[in-house]
């Protein structure tokens, strides 16, 4: 369906209470940011935006909303109707609690790492094929689209919507066969561990990773605990890591690979490969892809009997 | 004025102290002069991320504690107008009786050598809070007509003995001239809010609805927190070695639950929207309040680095004309 029938669409399931509110992204002052707007205006629903800009999951907000008396329409993309999913097999978000617009998407831009890459105040950007063009106070300047994205929108899984109604568009996914992941598979485990130090380094535990992601919906975090401390609070590598590995690891069979985090972080620490490299253990190894269905079994909430490993029984 | 180049004035310093130059990312030692605003601020240089206090070591009678004394002599070089700003409201934190002594040692052996402003953005919104890009501040402070030279005059008398000012000759009219152009074209680009918020009216805006909405899309990370040069909010935490104790102090943030979640169990501030609810009443209502000036530089820092796309100066002017239209 076309974005403008779409809107009179809701326009209309808002006036007849077919729907409760609209969620999605808004323009800002600058052109480069796009924020999350909740509305139950009907006169407001023309106002969303669908763009490569939009770099937070919505489905991070729709967690945070009250769900109980009516639906909630909300804009996704792939990977967001698939954390959407895995959300529901975890019963967080009931099934029928939201009425999702599926929205196309060829990868979603880091704006912030756009933003520093630029450096200078940005009065207007246009997506191009292959670039982004990006006019301001430090003139007209082009960019590779593909260096602004995340690892995982570089290896975006095929998935087909459930959506509601599907907005029209260039759906085409970047699928590189997990070539990075593969590509870093050969260091050795020193040269691993060094580029990880680098680039967590600069690590400032802003936590704007756990806050963006959908995943991280923990009334209270492992890390907001004094007593038990399970990472001490410091600046140090070993805490810095101890966060985000444990962190990590409760991504597995989770994370939907959409790439929040790694577009969130103020300090554009890669932690996409990470996710990237969870999703391509799961599927080299169990055959597993996250969120593909509603009703999907959760990856780590599942046992047999016939499990081979003993600790399971 | 006097005429010189940068690197005659960083030299010139380098004999007092380490010298910690603006770059992109924040102020580093012998760092390039980024010609714009930096990531971080220099707040660190008072407040550092962590810190010890002390250690206490030992038993029984013979418990003996080693205090931390912060006495490492630097200089600041590039601080701008609303970073200097920024470390005067903090001050009136921690210079105010008691006084932090770490706090006091620190600001006793940095010298703070401040830039006048011609790096203005969209983003900046100094001038409404008493400040400009042309505002004197620090002990000595600067103009860069060009990559290399500079203006430059110092302020207190710790300014006037550090360099032998003598030996520079006067800035030149034409300089004068080229400064107050190049500040006037930044002063028009920093914003100025008109703010005119009735700070006594605090009860008519908390946990409203403007609030609410208004914050909504905050996604309640640190990062603005961390890069604000008047938030000063610190955790102090006991580490035990086998032997000894080691007393921390490290920046906190009003952003996370664990800030305000208390012995009990109760967290007055559980919800999200009353984090950062709390951050804008701390420096529009709380801080005039007590000490009668905004916590609010308008470096805009803030909204550079926030992934949300949350603009502060938005709310700001939002929960004013709440409290203009409510009280007619």
């Amino acid at each position: 369906m076309r974005k403008e029938d779409v809107f009179v669409k809701l326009k209309d399931m808002l006036e007849r209470g077919e729907i409760k509110g609209v969620l999605g992204f808004v323009k800002t002052n600058d052109p480069a940011k796009k924020k999350i707007y909740y509305t139950e205006n009907p006169e407001e629903v023309n106002i969303f935006e669908i763009t490569p800009f939009n770099t937070l999951n919505p489905v991070t907000f729709l967690l945070r909303l009250k769900r109980d008396n009516g639906k909630i329409a909300c804009f996704l993309r792939d990977c967001e109707e698939r954390a959407l999913n895995v959300l529901v097999s975890e019963g967080k978000i009931a099934k029928d609690s939201v009425y999702v617009i599926h929205v196309p998407c060829r990868g979603a831009l880091d704006t912030l790492k756009l933003k520093a890459a630029y450096g200078g105040d940005i009065t207007s950007l246009d997506v191009q094929d292959d670039k982004v063009v990006v006019d301001g106070s430090s003139g007209r300047r082009e960019f590779a689209f593909r260096d602004f994205l995340p690892a995982g929108c570089k290896n975006c899984e095929e998935y087909s919507s459930h959506a509601d109604v599907i907005v029209d568009g260039d759906n085409t996914r970047i699928h590189e066969d997990y070539r990075d992941i593969k590509g870093f598979d050969t260091k050795t485990p020193e040269e691993k561990w060094e580029y990880f130090r680098k680039e967590f380094e600069r690590c400032t535990r802003c936590y704007a990773c756990r806050e963006s992601c959908p995943m991280c919906y923990c009334e209270q975090c492992f890390v907001d605990s004094y007593d038990p401390l399970w990472v001490e609070p410091g600046l140090s590598i070993s805490d810095i890591m101890g966060y985000h590995l444990i962190k990590m690891y409760h991504m597995a069979g989770r994370c939907t690979n959409c790439g929040a985090c790694e577009r969130a972080c103020p300090e554009n620490i890669p932690l996409s490969l990470l996710t990237t490299m969870i999703s391509e253990r799961l599927k080299r190894d169990f055959n597993y892809i996250s969120g593909l269905k509603s009703d999907q079994k959760v990856f780590l909430g599942e046992f047999h009997y016939e499990d081979r490993e003993e600790f399971i029984r | 004025m006097k005429r010189m180049t940068f690197t005659e004035l960083v030299d010139g310093l380098s004999s007092w102290g380490d010298v910690f130059v603006r770059t992109k990312k924040g102020f580093e030692k012998d760092g390039n002069l980024h010609k714009a605003k930096s990531k971080n601020s220099p707040k660190e240089f008072l407040l550092p991320r962590e810190e010890m206090l002390f250690v206490a070591y030992g038993s029984g009678d013979d418990m003996r504690v080693m205090e931390a004394n912060p006495s490492k002599k630097r200089v600041v070089v590039g601080a701008l107008p609303c970073d200097m700003h920024g470390l005067n409201v903090t001050e009136k934190n921690f210079l105010s009786e008691p006084k932090d002594p770490y706090f006091a040692k620190r600001k006793d052996n940095t010298v703070f050598v401040t830039e006048l402003c011609q790096y203005a953005t969209s983003t900046c919104f100094c001038r409404s809070f008493g400040i400009g890009p042309s505002s004197k501040m620090g002990d000595i402070v600067y103009f860069m007509l060009d990559d290399e030279n500079i203006i430059a005059e110092p302020l207190t008398d710790r300014g006037r003995e550090l360099l032998s000012w003598n030996k520079y000759e006067d800035a030149k009219d034409e300089d004068i001239r080229i400064m107050e152009e190049k500040l006037a074209e930044a002063e028009n680009i920093s914003q100025d809010l008109s703010l005119s918020i009735d700070h006594k009216k605090q009860r008519e805006v908390y946990g409203s609805e403007v609030f609410k909405e208004a914050v909504f899309h905050c996604l309640n990370c640190g990062a603005c927190t961390f890069v604000c040069p008047t938030c000063y909010c610190f955790d102090i935490r006991d580490i035990k070695r086998k032997d000894f104790v080691i007393r921390e102090r490290m920046w906190d943030s009003c952003m996370y639950f664990i800030y305000s979640l208390e012995a009990s169990g109760h967290n007055p501030r559980k919800e999200r929207f009353k984090r950062a609810q709390n951050r804008v009443m701390h420096k529009f209502f709380y801080q005039p309040l007590q000490y009668g000036v905004y916590g609010c530089t308008g470096c805009g820092r803030c909204i550079d680095v926030c992934p949300a796309g949350y603009d502060i100066r938005e709310t700001v002017l939002k929960v004013q004309n709440y409290l203009e239209v409510k009280n007619g």
